[in-house]
């Protein structure tokens, strides 16, 4: 067996019957799912109980207009909403689906707006509607309500409605008052970029945003994991003094390439095990993207190379660091760069042709997460692609080469850090032997 | 088996290793020599290609260290380590596995390794539960597991117990009964005395010491005096305290009737004389010391 592969084959056994891998690996999902459930069982309960019993809310009218009468309205009236109906808008389905449980209305009619607005604050009344009494002219009504939360999604009553529906009364014919009621009946229709009508364009839309999310998710997640454990096994093996004894018997770059598999393997199989616990829900989500051969193809070449060119410089830092905890204070810098593009995202998504995204599509250190993001999108030229990922594995090729330098002068340095002269002879003068 | 040639190494501005040579010829066991700081473990690393050298080179068994070569190279290093968390058993077998050994003779062999020192019960056991007795054990089970040809043993006797030391010392003769040739770093001279065929002394990056113990002692021009008296001769220069009554007296370069003579003449109580040959670790000393000026000894036997 060539000797990485004893190396990545123990690295990987070593720490996989770890105690703390298992932990993190089973426990976090559990946690997880435990805490959901722990959450969503009062949830439940709470929608379910405003669905048998759905809310009531009080409107208190002052001075109506001659001849306006107010009849309540019972819980799941959806044509009394004013902003009419249009199918297509998920904002509006989602909203829907919020108060779809609530939503009634009484009305009360008080002689005054002083005794409607002391009901108010007693919280006796939600909303107070004073018509003025020039309204048939001005159309000026005061609004009190009281100040609400921020997570208070209770809509106030449907007055416009209610109004225009007595306003017109019989004046008009059915069909011109249903239209004053409801002026379009729309039916909203995307295309792509080659004229055709998308079926699905809000996950259309999601999945651009989502897919590169969750590579970036998936890449931290990953790379985190296994930085931890790369981290970790340098520590271990310079407070073992054991390196001597490795360098001895196996090359540098066997070391440094084998952790670099066998750890980074670790890392991938945790993020298999999490996505496997979550398959129910990962599965529906992957269908709905309708992720093309292509587009997987160029999330796995992104997410590899991606994965390989971090890796290299966790090893590398790895070395140099004192501990664990100066090691992931220097890799939070990379971190912080691979998510850079991220502050930049309303112009990325305004212009995702521009030249901002194509700068960091073709930057290495981004390009994982956002030359993915682009070809979500669709339509990336092919140069454009290629030139990406050959930038991409030549800062995979020369990371490698730098931090196998750099990993092995630190290997023997006992946990003094390199000042950064010594770093750069490291990087600069002649390796030992490397030859097989 | 060995050969060094012209060896050097700098580090930042500091010469550490300058033109240094010497070979190990095969079946023998060289003691590499040097105080604190001489040097010996650049050199250690040298030759294991764990630096390489700015000058000069390196080849075992005619070859520079490659992969094949490698795995039949065993190390001791001095500062000792095994994986503290690792199981005692799959250390060691991962240990020589590194060395190109098979899997199942890895286990076969640390098995065979750990039943002869009586560990077998402590295979699964992690190596931070060890004595730190067991871990020296342990520790030469790493270097020879894989059967090497030539060892570097950079102070095996250090951590050691007295019967420890018995123990390594019949342990290093049983793998030059197997074959191995050795070069052994030690700073127990009679250690050295005991096992070496002959030895190589750094001092100063510098080789001042090569051939074998005879040769070196023949060159060696001073000797040392073993005086029995009852005065105080701890003021007198070169003089060292054995114990009550008891002097040894270095000659430097002086004939021994006349080192007795001025003693006498200075009333010194002399009940015995007897001048001896200078021990290694004599030697030692003097040349760490700078007293005498350093004979040459350049390539005396090699």
């Amino acid at each position: 067996m060539k000797k990485f592969l004893v190396v990545a084959r123990h690295e990987f056994s070593t720490n996989v019957r770890r105690w703390e891998f298992l932990v993190v690996t089973l426990g976090l999902p559990i946690a997880t799912a435990l805490l959901i459930l722990l959450a969503s069982v009062p949830n439940m309960m709470y929608l379910q109980s405003r669905k048998h019993n759905p809310r009531m809310q009080t409107v208190a009218v002052v001075n109506p207009p001659a001849g306006m009468q107010f009849r309540d309205v019972p819980p799941g009236r959806r044509d009394l909403e004013p902003a009419g109906r249009l199918e297509e808008q998920a904002v509006k389905k989602l909203k829907s689906a919020v108060i779809a449980s609530g939503g009634g209305y009484r009305f009360r009619v008080l002689p005054t707006a002083q005794e409607a607005i002391s009901e108010l604050t007693a919280g006796k009344v939600d909303y107070v509607y004073d018509f003025a009494p020039d309204y048939l002219a001005t159309g000026t009504v005061d609004i009190f309500q009281r100040q609400r939360g921020p997570f208070d999604l209770a809509e106030p009553p449907p007055m416009s409605s209610i109004l225009r529906d007595q306003l017109i009364g019989e004046r008009l014919s059915q069909d011109v008052r249903e239209r004053v009621r409801f002026p379009i009946e729309g039916r909203e229709i995307f295309l792509d970029k080659q004229g055709k009508p998308v079926s699905d364009p809000m996950t259309a839309q999601l999945s651009s945003l989502v897919v590169p999310y969750a590579m970036m998710m998936l890449l931290m997640m990953a790379l985190l994991g296994s930085s931890t454990y790369i981290l970790r096994s340098l520590v271990e093996e310079r407070e073992s003094r054991v390196q001597e004894i490795l360098l001895s018997s196996v090359r540098p770059s066997d070391l440094f390439y084998g952790k670099i598999l066998g750890l980074g393997c670790l890392g991938l199989f945790q993020v298999a095990v999490w996505l496997a616990l979550a398959s129910p829900v990962a599965a529906t989500f992957v269908a709905s993207l309708k992720l093309t051969a292509g587009l997987a193809a160029i999330f796995m070449l992104y997410f590899i190379l991606g994965f390989m060119l971090y890796a290299s410089i966790i090893a590398g830092i790895g070395a140099i660091g004192t501990s664990e905890k100066e090691s992931n204070q220097i890799f939070a810098i990379f971190v912080l760069l691979f998510s850079s593009p991220l502050l930049f995202m309303p112009i990325l998504i305004d212009s995702p042709n521009g030249w901002l995204l194509r700068f960091f599509s073709m930057f290495p250190f981004t390009s994982p997460l956002m030359m993915v993001m682009r070809a979500v999108q669709g339509g990336v030229p092919t140069l454009d692609l290629a030139l990406s990922i050959g930038f991409l594995a030549l800062a995979v090729w020369i990371g490698m080469r730098l931090s196998l330098r750099v990993f092995h002068a630190g290997q023997l340095m006992y946990g003094k850090t390199p000042t950064p002269g010594e770093i750069w002879r490291a990087l600069t003068r002649r390796m030992p032997s490397e030859s097989a | 088996m060995l050969e060094c040639r012209a060896l050097s190494k700098a580090f930042a501005t500091k010469t550490v290793i300058e033109s240094f040579s010497f070979e190990v010829r095969r079946g023998e066991i060289v003691g590499l020599l040097g105080p604190n700081g001489a040097g010996k473990t650049t050199l250690i690393r040298m030759i294991l290609d764990l630096f390489p050298p700015d000058a000069g080179e390196v080849l075992l068994m005619g070859k520079r260290l490659s992969g094949t070569i490698r795995d039949q190279v065993g190390y001791l290093p001095e500062e000792r380590g095994l994986y503290k968390k690792g199981r005692l058993g799959e250390t060691l077998e991962y240990l020589a596995m590194l060395h190109g050994v098979p899997r199942a003779v890895a286990a076969q062999r640390v098995h065979e390794a750990l039943e002869a020192l009586g560990y077998l019960p402590y295979a699964k056991r992690r190596i931070m539960e060890l004595s730190k007795g067991m871990t020296q054990r342990a520790q030469f089970i790493a270097a020879s597991a894989h059967h090497p040809v030539f060892m570097v043993l950079d102070e095996p006797f250090s951590g050691l117990d007295p019967v420890g030391v018995q123990w390594a010392l019949q342990t290093i003769r049983k793998y030059r009964s197997e074959g191995a040739t050795i070069l052994l770093s030690a700073h127990q001279m009679a250690m050295v005395e005991k096992m070496c065929d002959r030895v190589v002394m750094v001092h100063r990056g510098r080789r001042v010491l090569y051939g074998t113990l005879g040769e070196i002692r023949a060159k060696w021009p001073t000797g040392v005096a073993r005086v029995e008296s009852a005065d105080d001769l701890s003021a007198r220069e070169g003089v060292r305290k054995l114990d009550d009554g008891n002097w040894e007296i270095a000659l430097r370069d002086q004939a021994p009737e006349s080192v007795l003579a001025r003693l006498i003449e200075d009333g010194v109580a002399v009940r015995a004389f007897e001048p001896v040959d200078a021990t290694l670790e004599n030697i030692f000393l003097d040349v760490v010391h700078g007293e005498p000026e350093l004979p040459r000894t350049d390539g005396a036997s090699s």
